[in-house]
């Protein structure tokens, strides 16, 4: 996985992200899924890298499966933030239009 | 277009389906299915402009290679079409002429009294007071819904209001529609006479076949109610019509397996369809849960059991929907709102439908009405007696609710693929984690509508001939085709 | 339109007026045409005569009235028809009383060039106002329906407005389509003015090729998609009664049922749907090779879109179509959609027993359709 070093420690697993590859919002957004199935702690460990520990709530968890989860919801929430830039203020364009309509939309589009 | 890019993203959310391929819905809840390998190119932009998912994504405004304003137009005529629910403010009103009731069912979440008890009546100053406060919501359509314990038991109370609320709306001439929840055991050949005259409709319950439906819900004195109940609902639909007699059911643990024995009795029973509900953390209920509570994977797993059977039976002839799956179908495939009060992003919790309680006070949804009968005033809004109609509907109180249950500001479902289908219930996540915001993670709720959106998406996905026509029955309520009904 | 010839003597400019023939030369006070193969004395009272025979008296002819002679199928004309005679010698059918389809023709203009357009058009200014209010008050107030097309008649601005009040004056009981892309109705104090006329039963006829600006765009040749839309918004904010009319060409038949789903999710309140079989005259003849794919050949994508609008409760027919070359669960959508004067059934027809409901061709498809056709 690129950017992202594994640690299985005692019944814990430690991720540490290369903050270069994903924002702190990403690391964010994706541990906030996963605290029904484990405890979250999230730290800075050097100037690259963000630690995420993760100490299950049921024993019988897979940490090698979840890590995987993890790197994947953690890729889709840094996909979706390098979107969401993109937009602009597109979104609150259509919610402005759709209730107190804009004379000129055009004028109005920061991308 | 600007920049170097050849394209410009519009606003979606998307979610991984499985290994191969991604679920990607536009602002207005227009989904898409793309594989991995075209998700991959849509976000960097190296998907081909002539390829027809390029096109697909267009109309969906999903991207687009050309204009952008016209696609915020379109966008948001179909954002404020997806809101319209909102528009009329509150519409629905519940009010409880009588707590007391002469059921004594095993999941009742309403702390129900006696039918002797005295001092549970809505006296008639206080259903005078309720019919006016009502009446100043300025919605065009209100549905006035009697709920209880058993309405009936205080049927005078009943007569009262409908006749002052008629009485008013010849000035206000709003479209009024009346509703009666009962258990129809009291039902008579006079009462029925009543709602005939006055258009009431009736909403009872069913939770299957005799054996079970008096186990679920016995009458006090531990009489048994299936028996009367199939007599009276054949004489309500005699009176009142087939189509103003609806029915419902809950499940505690020991229905999770008779799903399919539920289903067969409401088609013995010529109903059309089903609302399959999972049990809700309120009163009796939530005190009663280590004998009928269950894990909410265990009810999704037998809902989607239920599912395939119905739709089964459809395939073969018998039309007959499933009341949830309908919702969910209906804000998947049509461009339309839907006004259900416990899943709608802002939630419905007064400003959609409000409760009028036998001694006045207004709670924010039945649901609140529960939690104050169990010692939590937190959904109190007021009383009509004493509170006025600004302080009820337009209140702090009311407001920081609404504020806080918009999906689209929680963490999770700010970004959920499924968010356009989904809807917040303040209330329940209060009675079930503390506080009225989402906590999408480890909600119930988030794990039984995420599981039954997704097993949708499953069967939509296959384009099956006969499976859609079989939705599309359930949206549009009636057969295809003129095929006929069992 | 339907046209006849003959030689014209004292005809110095075109004349409009209405049929009458032996036996109804009194129907109409003014205005009146006689058709016969007779004429006598009495032909001379009336706006003009029409006749099949070769010579007349000549004391006729100086009487300065209007003479076409030597006129063939004098039989296609009808009582109640309203012609123009003009002095070239052709007889424009402007109106046919016994006909569904009848049109109003307002302009020439258009300000698309749609590669399947069948009418000649022209980008100059072409406006037939004049000759429209003239006509209009000779139809028959019975008539069921009447359309409006051109060219693109909303170009006339005001006139377009005149014309539809006319008809709302002297027609209150026909109801009116207009056939128009839109484009115009974009403006929204446009839309407005044309409501405020108010008239008791309208409804708008708007092209739509395609779910995307790109291949609509293509085939309308012109930037209209995005304008022919807000046309569309516009007119459905009044509750206009629309309706979306798309040509199968070989550019956008594989996107028709992705245009299915587009129009239920963006114009839901269309009161109609048409697919419609091309009419290969004019531009749609000249661009043949590009736009000609045999129907039979897309029927598939055809059956799908329908059955994506009818699931949704959609009004969806299909027009200019044979049922031969339609799938059967379809022959329930099809009508017999092309108008009398220029609909035909072909050798290969044969006798077909299902000639009575089908459609049957356009004249000038005599050569091209299907390859599949075949008597049922």
């Amino acid at each position: 996985m690129d950017g992202i070093l594994k640690r299985f420690e005692k019944k814990a697993l430690t991720l540490e992200v290369n903050k270069e590859l994903y924002q702190k919002e990403a690391i964010l957004f994706a541990a906030h899924k996963f605290i029904n199935r484990c405890f979250i702690t999230i730290e800075p460990s050097s100037e690259k890298y963000i630690n995420v520990l993760f100490r299950p709530k049921d024993e019988n968890l897979q940490l090698d499966d979840f890590a995987l989860e993890f790197c994947n919801e953690l890729l889709d929430q840094q996909v979706r933030l390098n979107i969401e830039k993109s937009y602009g203020n597109i979104r609150e364009l259509i919610v402005k239009q759709a209730f107190c309509p804009i004379e000129n939309i055009q004028n109005e589009i920061k991308i | 277009m600007n920049n170097a890019k050849p394209y410009q993203l519009l606003p979606f959310r998307f979610m991984r389906l499985n290994n191969n391929k991604f679920l990607v819905v536009n602002e207005v809840g227009e989904y898409i299915f793309l594989p991995n390998e075209n998700f991959d190119k849509l976000v960097n932009y190296t998907l081909d402009r002539q390829c027809s998912t390029f096109l697909d994504l267009k109309a969906k405004h999903i991207l687009t290679d050309t204009y952008v304003a016209p696609a915020i137009d379109m966008l948001a005529v179909k954002y404020r079409t997806k809101k319209a629910f909102l528009y009329n403010f509150t519409s629905l009103h519940m009010v409880v002429p009588t707590l007391r009731c002469n059921s004594n069912c095993i999941y009742c979440q309403v702390s129900k009294k006696d039918p002797n008890a005295v001092g549970f009546d809505m006296d008639k100053k206080t259903a005078r007071k309720t019919v006016e406060t009502i009446f100043i919501s300025p919605s065009p359509c209100i549905k006035i819904e009697f709920q209880g314990g058993e309405p009936l038991l205080n049927f005078n109370r009943l007569k009262y209001i409908v006749n002052y609320a008629q009485k008013l709306n010849k000035k206000h001439k709003r479209d009024l529609v009346f509703v009666v929840c009962t258990n129809l055991t009291l039902i008579t050949p006079a009462i029925l006479k009543f709602f005939k005259k006055h258009n009431i409709s009736i909403s009872t319950s069913l939770d299957g076949p005799c054996d079970l439906h008096n186990k679920n819900r016995p009458l006090q004195n531990n009489k048994l109610s299936h028996g009367k109940f199939v007599a009276n609902l054949k004489l309500s639909r005699e009176t009142l019509g087939r189509g103003n007699v609806s029915a419902l059911m809950t499940t505690p643990r020991h229905s999770l397996d008779q799903f399919k024995k539920i289903i067969d009795e409401y088609i013995r029973l010529g109903f059309h369809n089903i609302f399959i509900r999972n049990l809700n953390p309120y009163g009796g209920a939530k005190q009663e849960s280590k004998t009928i509570g269950y894990a909410i994977e265990d009810f999704v797993s037998k809902y989607k059991d239920a599912l395939n059977y119905i739709i089964e039976l459809n395939l073969k002839g018998t039309y007959f929907a499933e009341s949830f799956a309908t919702l969910l179908l209906q804000r998947i495939l049509t461009p339309f709102t839907t006004g259900f009060v416990d899943l709608q992003s802002p939630a419905g919790v007064g400003i959609e439908g409000a409760v009028y309680d036998y001694n006045g006070n207004v709670y924010a949804s039945d649901e609140g009405r529960m939690l104050a009968a169990m010692g939590d005033q937190e959904f109190l809004l007021g009383n009509v007696t004493t509170t006025s109609y600004s302080q009820i509907f337009g209140g702090d109180k009311l407001r920081s609710l609404i504020t806080k249950s918009c999906l689209e500001a929680m963490p999770i479902c700010s970004h959920c693929a499924l968010q356009s289908y989904c809807g917040a219930d303040p209330v329940r996540n209060y009675a079930e984690h503390g506080d009225v915001e989402c906590h999408a993670a480890t909600s119930n709720t988030c794990k039984k509508c995420r599981s039954i959106l997704l097993y949708l998406f499953e069967l939509i996905e296959r384009n099956d001939r006969d499976i859609n026509r079989v939705f599309w029955s359930w949206i549009n309520r009636s057969p295809f085709e003129g095929r006929a009904e069992n | 339109m339907r046209m006849l010839s003959g030689c014209s003597y004292n005809c110095k400019k075109p004349l409009i007026g209405r049929i009458v023939k032996n036996g109804t030369e009194s129907k109409y006070k003014y205005n009146s045409i006689l058709v016969t193969d007779s004429p006598t004395k009495k032909a001379i009272k009336h706006l003009g005569v029409v006749t099949d025979t070769k010579e007349i008296d000549s004391s006729l002819l100086s009487s300065g009235v209007p003479f076409f002679l030597g006129v063939a199928r004098t039989d296609e004309l009808k009582v109640g028809d309203v012609i123009r005679l003009n002095p070239d010698g052709v007889i424009d059918v402007l109106y046919e009383k016994e006909s569904p389809h009848n049109a109003l023709f307002v302009t020439e203009q258009c300000n698309c060039s749609c590669i399947i357009c069948p009418q000649y058009t022209t980008k100059k200014k072409s406006d037939l106002t004049d000759s429209v209010l003239e006509l209009i008050p000779l139809i028959d107030p019975h008539t069921p329906t009447l359309n409006i097309t051109g060219g693109e008649p909303s170009l006339l601005g005001d006139n377009f407005f005149k014309i539809v009040q006319f008809c709302k004056k002297y027609l209150p009981n026909t109801a009116l389509q207009v056939l128009s892309n839109g484009i115009r109705f974009s403006d929204f104090e446009f839309t407005k003015s044309f409501v405020n006329i108010n008239h008791p039963d309208i409804q708008i006829g708007i092209p739509l090729y395609s779910d995307n600006d790109t291949d609509h765009n293509n085939i309308v040749q012109t930037n209209g998609f995005y304008k022919t839309i807000k046309g569309m918004h516009n007119l459905a904010l009044f509750q206009q009664k629309i309706e979306i009319r798309t040509v199968i060409t070989a550019l956008n038949y594989r996107r028709l049922p992705q245009l299915a789903e587009f129009i239920y999710r963006n114009f839901p309140f269309v009161i109609h749907i048409a697919f419609m079989g091309m009419e290969t005259r004019e531009l749609a003849r000249q661009n043949l090779n590009q736009v000609w794919v045999d129907p039979y050949e897309y029927r598939q994508y055809l059956e799908d879109a329908i059955e994506i609008l009818y699931l949704r409760k959609m009004n969806v027919s299909i027009y200019n179509h044979q049922l031969c070359i339609l799938p059967k669960a379809l022959w329930k959508f099809a009508s017999k959609s092309i108008s009398l004067w220029k609909n035909i059934y072909i050798s290969e027809c044969g006798s077909c027993t299902q000639k009575q409901l089908c459609g049957g061709f356009f004249a000038s498809c005599q050569d091209i359709h299907s390859k599949y056709i075949h008597a049922l």
